[in-house]
Parts: structure tokens; C-alpha cells; sequence
């Protein structure tokens, strides 16, 4: 007599088992003694472990925790998507500034000649900028209105993509962004 | 009578915040075993289960109730178990190591009947059976703990694990045959020393 393999074993006892296959291992059953026992000790094992099966226990304030972390915002969102909005528009900034053509109000005090020299030059015309103001610079800009609709938009608009491509992904993949709220 | 998780998570969605603090205290304990059974460690497993209530707060809204919240909830605890396992650079076992001998009959791994008795029934049960459990390997710790525990179906723990439903089964009965005679020796053991 072929015996019932494991996983007719299992399917029975775990109630897995199709309809029509049922009365076939059930009819085995009743002729083999040897499969009979199988099958009590596995449902003795499943019936022990369904009611002996270990919960561990988390450490207290575990909800309050989850409940501070949820109502924080990420700090992702917080800190970083301004600060990649401001970086973007920035660096936009001085691409333009220093096209030819530029108003000579707002061209960078010194020549570059040297990497330092590049970064300095990128700083302080960051800084002059801002330090005349927006109004001033955007009606510098030549094309008027227009010209400075489109820049915001384009600045926007980069802003929008980075953020949306590549900082959203990454907000999504490190968890560890999260505050802890512990 | 209890609200339903259908109803807590509607709630949630519409702004009560607060509700999901029951759906946390009703499966916290449960998420919590499972990712412990990945990682053996409290601190990681409860940063885990931290973590994956976090984003299934964020996901409720597109959470369709196609499967339970639970097996939802557990399919989060296992890939955020995952991650966090593999940025552990721990050797990993394969899943899918085992072979699938499902045709084969059952006299070479039968179960010992006269070790599934009474004998289980002491104060210290679940003491025994967590140590038992935590001598297998890791993949029939975890098929294990899905099946028992969070009482998934063969087909739930196929999808969840991304194994053959072939093994699923064998190493189920595996798991089973490894912890019984695992726990038949511990037990025989306590009982001398008692």
C-alpha cells in the first residue's frame, strides 16, 4: 500500500486540501493504521502549537511612541525639501548671473581664476544678490515681466522634478529620515 | 463590542488620528514576534515593528481591505524585517534552500507520535516552546511563526515570502518535524531535572 506523502499529510491536517482529493485521503485513512498515526500526531502538534505558540511582548509606552511618530511630519519634509528648493533656485541664480550680459550691478566682484577663487566668487555673488533684493534684481533682468515669470517658474519647476524624482525616493527608502519619537 | 479594523481604519483616514493607537494595541504584540524571529533582537525588532506601523500609517489611505489589515500590516514587518536584516550584512540562509521532496512518503521524516502528548501541559510551556523555536533555523523559525502565529494560509505565506507553494508546504512540515523533536528532548530533559 503507497502511504500518503508530507504534503498530503500537511494539506489534511491544515484543511489545505482540494475537495476531491479529501475523500481520497480520507478513504487511505481509514484502511492504514500507519498514516492514521501520522496524522493524530500532527494534529496533536498543530493543536498544542496553536495554543502554546510563543507572543512576545513589546516594552512599555511602544503605542505612545508610534502615536508621537505619527504626528510628527518627516523630518525630511521639514528641512529638507526647503532647503532643496532654496539650493535649487539659488544655483539657477548665479547660472544666470554669470551669462554674458548679466546687469553689471549684480556681476560677481571678482574675476575667477582659480577653484577657490570660483567658490568665492559663487558665495559672495549668493550673498549680493540677496543683499539687493529680489525686486531689484528681477527688474535688472532683462525681458521685464516675463523673463522673470519664467524664471520662477523655471526655478519651480526644477525644485518640483528634484524633488519629486530624486528626494521622494529617497524620503520613501531611508526610514531612518523618520523621527524616532522616543 | 470591539470596533472592527474596517472601521478603525476609516476612522483613521478621516482624520481621527488617535484610533490608530487601537489598531497598534491590537497587533502590536504579534508584529512585534514576527520581526523578532527575523532579527533575535529586541532593540532591532521593535525599531522594526516601529518602523512598519509608521508606514502603514502613512499607506492607510491606500490601503484597499483586499487582504486583512493584519496580513497587511505583517507583509510591512516582513520587508522592513528584511532591509533591515540584509544593512545587518548577517549570512543569511536561503529561503528556498531546502528541496522540494513533496512526492515523497512520509516513513524518512515521520513525527514520533509518543512524543506529542500531554506532557506539554506544565507552567513552563511557552518558556520551553520560545527556546525550541529559537534553535531552528531561520526559515522554519519564520514559516513557523507566519503559520501559527499570524495564522496565515499556505497561499498568504507564499506571497508574502515569495517561495514555491511547494516549499512553503515541505518546509512547513519540516519546521513542524525539527521543533517536535527539539521539544520532546527539551521537555524529557525538564522532567528529569523537576
Amino acid at each position: 500500500m503507497k502511504h500518503l506523502t508530507f504534503i498530503q499529510l500537511n494539506q489534511y491536517v491544515d484543511s489545505e486540501i482540494l475537495s476531491h482529493q479529501r475523500k481520497e485521503v480520507e478513504d487511505h485513512l481509514h484502511e492504514c493504521a500507519s498514516c492514521r498515526t501520522q496524522v493524530e500526531s500532527l494534529q496533536s502538534l498543530d493543536v498544542f502549537l496553536r495554543t502554546e505558540f510563543p507572543v512576545e511582548t513589546v516594552s512599555p509606552n511602544f503605542t505612545q511612541r508610534i502615536m508621537v511618530a505619527i504626528s510628527q511630519k518627516p523630518l525630511f519634509s521639514l528641512v529638507w525639501k526647503p532647503l532643496a528648493l532654496f539650493a535649487v533656485i539659488f544655483i539657477v541664480n548665479a547660472i544666470i548671473i554669470f551669462q554674458p550680459g548679466a546687469s553689471p550691478e549684480i556681476q560677481s566682484p571678482v574675476q575667477p581664476t582659480h577653484l577657490v577663487d570660483i567658490l568665492k566668487n559663487y558665495i559672495s555673488t549668493g550673498v549680493h544678490i540677496f543683499s539687493l533684493g529680489t525686486s531689484k534684481y528681477f527688474s535688472s533682468f532683462k525681458g521685464g515681466m516675463v523673463s522673470n515669470v519664467l524664471f520662477i517658474a523655471l526655478s519651480l519647476g526644477i525644485g518640483f522634478l528634484l524633488d519629486r524624482f530624486i528626494l521622494a525616493p529617497m524620503y520613501k527608502r531611508k526610514v531612518s529620515f523618520f523621527p524616532k519619537g522616543n | 463590542m470591539a470596533i472592527t479594523d474596517e472601521e478603525l481604519i476609516k476612522r483613521v483616514c478621516a482624520g481621527e488620528t488617535k484610533q490608530f493607537a487601537v489598531l497598534v494595541e491590537r497587533y502590536q504584540n504579534k508584529a512585534f514576534t514576527l520581526a523578532l524571529r527575523f532579527l533575535k533582537n529586541h532593540e532591532d525588532a521593535e525599531e522594526a515593528t516601529q518602523d512598519a506601523f509608521v508606514r502603514a500609517y502613512r499607506a492607510l489611505k491606500n490601503f484597499q481591505g483586499t487582504a486583512a489589515f493584519g496580513t497587511w500590516l505583517y507583509r510591512i514587518v516582513y520587508n522592513v524585517s528584511m532591509t533591515k536584516l540584509s544593512s545587518r550584512k548577517d549570512v543569511m540562509q536561503s529561503l528556498d534552500q531546502t528541496s522540494d521532496d513533496d512526492d515523497e512518503p512520509h516513513r524518512e521524516l515521520a513525527i514520533e507520535p509518543s512524543a506529542v502528548d500531554t506532557s506539554y501541559e506544565h507552567d513552563e510551556t511557552k518558556a520551553v516552546v520560545r527556546a525550541a523555536i529559537q534553535k531552528l533555523p531561520e526559515h522554519y523559525r519564520l514559516i513557523l511563526t507566519l503559520f501559527y502565529l499570524e495564522e496565515l494560509r499556505y497561499e498568504e505565506i507564499c506571497e508574502m515570502t515569495k517561495l514555491p507553494m511547494g516549499t512553503v508546504k515541505t518546509q512547513l512540515y519540516r519546521a513542524r518535524v525539527m521543533l517536535q523533536k527539539i521539544l520532546s528532548r527539551q521537555l524529557s530533559r525538564e522532567e528529569v531535572t523537576l
